[in-house]
């Protein structure tokens, strides 16, 4: 017995089974196993910061170097900009007030009023083209509670859509990418009753930086450079958030009718995103009091 | 092995296995090389595998993988819906590559220097080609489309970038893993076909 314990084919198939049954339990959607994972975070987030500073040290000396005349040019043109953008900011601030006041008075609201918008950083980047998914540095301690909500939106500084968050530990979370095949949003164009179609990450166009625009109404076409925002159905995304462009339509069959679309969006670009978390709604909160209300009774 | 040398076996490891995957996953290289990066975990496993022995490559792809797996895991969309963030299939597979890199032309090679090149270009191939087949069938299966790249792209915008970076990438990982450890001399002296004798034959490059 101890022979075949101690045997090379034993322990393979024996760390074999036991990681299979690892990958099983973490396919299932909720599964706490994300939160096991924080030991890891709190020995390697820090280790990673470091090399992601060092690294971004190093670049910016040979940067300096490389492009320093480039760099004084571009100074001086900043320095009349930071004059101009002063003044027109004055203007602007003059203009906020009114707006604000306008809102209040016509209870108008923003369109993600009712999100709290958390920034973080990108973490980590792929791995290979399967080991895809990212990671930024907020986590259930920042309010991405995976037992309160099933996702959240992940956009960008200008608020495009960037992708959604899938998983979190206490410190981070792993966002799986609009260009990811396994993305799917519904979306909407950008215009009065615009046409609903469905916006998904596709193997092929990934390489192109393109998603793929299917479902498309029948008796309907996209033209383009037509912009495609949410349409907020399916509940994990707010309505409205610009994904992209159209970049091409193909209509050469009635049954495989799709175009394909640009996201604004470029991840290689970027270095933050900004996580949208829904805001208990006051219905919630009567609600609840509600129940408590009924409970106590 | 003496007590010293073991901490410093599990020391060295240590930095590797906390840097390699750090250092992957940190930096992208500019956009003509469709944003591939080398793959130092592949090459660190294998390299380990082929250099110094089974147990080692074994238990080094497990740790990288989880790394892989804690870092940029894959994600399983099943359901479109609720797609989730899978854990072990990087243990899994680097904890075969390492095991594989160490039992095939490990001992044919005599585990030579030069020879570790081959095994690198062997097993970079292998990991894409799987990896391709296995990403093909879970496409197909998870959302039924049966688009997948075409055979050209696979090859020359995965395959061909990705394998060439791997060789470029070896050198000094290879370099590395010889001759700033864990091993003293870069020889695992515990494995049975590398005698007092037969290092000097067989492990100069």
């Amino acid at each position: 017995m101890k022979k075949i314990i101690s045997s090379k084919i034993f322990i393979t198939v024996l760390v074999t089974v036991l990681i299979i049954i690892v990958i099983i339990f973490s396919s299932i959607p909720g599964n706490p196993i994300h939160s096991l994972t924080r030991p890891l975070s709190v020995v390697l987030n820090p280790i990673q910061n470091a090399v992601s500073f060092v690294g971004d040290r190093i670049g910016s000396f040979f940067s300096a170097v490389t492009e320093g005349m480039d760099i004084r040019e571009e100074n001086q043109e900043l320095k009349e900009e930071i004059a101009k953008l002063e003044y027109e900011l004055s203007q602007s601030e003059e203009a906020t007030r009114r707006w604000e006041e306008l809102k209040d008075a016509f209870q108008i609201k923003d369109t993600f009023e009712q999100y709290e918008i958390i920034g973080s950083s990108i973490l980590t980047r792929e791995a290979d083209e399967w080991f895809s998914v990212i990671r930024i540095d907020s986590g259930s301690k920042d309010g991405l509670n995976f037992e309160l909500y099933d996702a959240f939106a992940a956009v960008d500084a200008r608020m495009n859509l960037v992708g959604r968050v899938i998983s979190s530990d206490n410190d981070t979370a792993k966002v799986l990418p609009l260009l990811h095949e396994g993305f799917s949003v519904s979306a909407k164009v950008d215009t009065v009753n615009g046409i609903v179609v469905r916006v998904t990450g596709e193997n092929q166009l990934k390489q192109s930086g393109l998603c793929k625009v299917s479902m498309i109404p029948e008796g309907m076409s996209l033209n383009v450079g037509d912009v495609l925002v949410t349409s907020g159905k399916g509940g994990v995304f707010p309505a409205g958030i610009p994904i992209g462009v159209i970049d091409s339509v193909h209509n050469d069959s009635e049954l495989n009718r799709y175009a394909t679309l640009r996201p604004y969006t470029n991840l290689y670009e970027i270095k933050d995103v900004f996580v949208m978390i829904p805001e208990p709604s006051d219905d919630d909160s009567s609600e609840s009091i509600q129940i408590a209300s009924d409970t106590a009774t | 092995m003496t007590r010293k040398e073991r901490v410093r076996k599990i020391l060295v490891y240590a930095v590797y296995i906390l840097l390699i995957p750090a250092v992957q996953v940190s930096f992208l290289l500019p956009a003509p090389l469709n944003g591939y990066t080398p793959d130092l975990m592949l090459l660190f496993v294998v390299v380990t595998g082929y250099l110094f022995g089974t147990y080692d490559g074994a238990i080094v792809g497990l740790l990288i993988g989880l790394m892989r797996d804690y870092y940029a895991g894959p994600a399983w969309t099943m359901s479109s819906d609720r797609p989730s963030a899978l854990i072990g299939v990087g243990m899994l597979g680097f904890f075969y590559l390492g095991v594989f890199a160490s039992l095939i032309f490990a001992k044919t090679f005599h585990r030579r220097l030069s020879m570790a090149f081959v095994q690198v270009l062997l097993f970079s191939l292998i990991y894409k080609i799987i990896g391709h087949i296995f990403a093909y069938i879970f496409t197909t299966v998870s959302s039924g489309s049966s688009t997948y790249l075409t055979f050209s792209q696979v090859v020359f915008q995965s395959i061909f970038p990705q394998t060439l970076l791997n060789m470029i990438a070896a050198v000094p990982i290879i370099l590395c893993l010889r001759y700033l450890g864990p091993y003293k001399s870069g020889i695992n002296r515990m494995l049975p076909d590398v005698g007092e004798g037969k290092e000097k034959k067989w492990q100069i490059a």
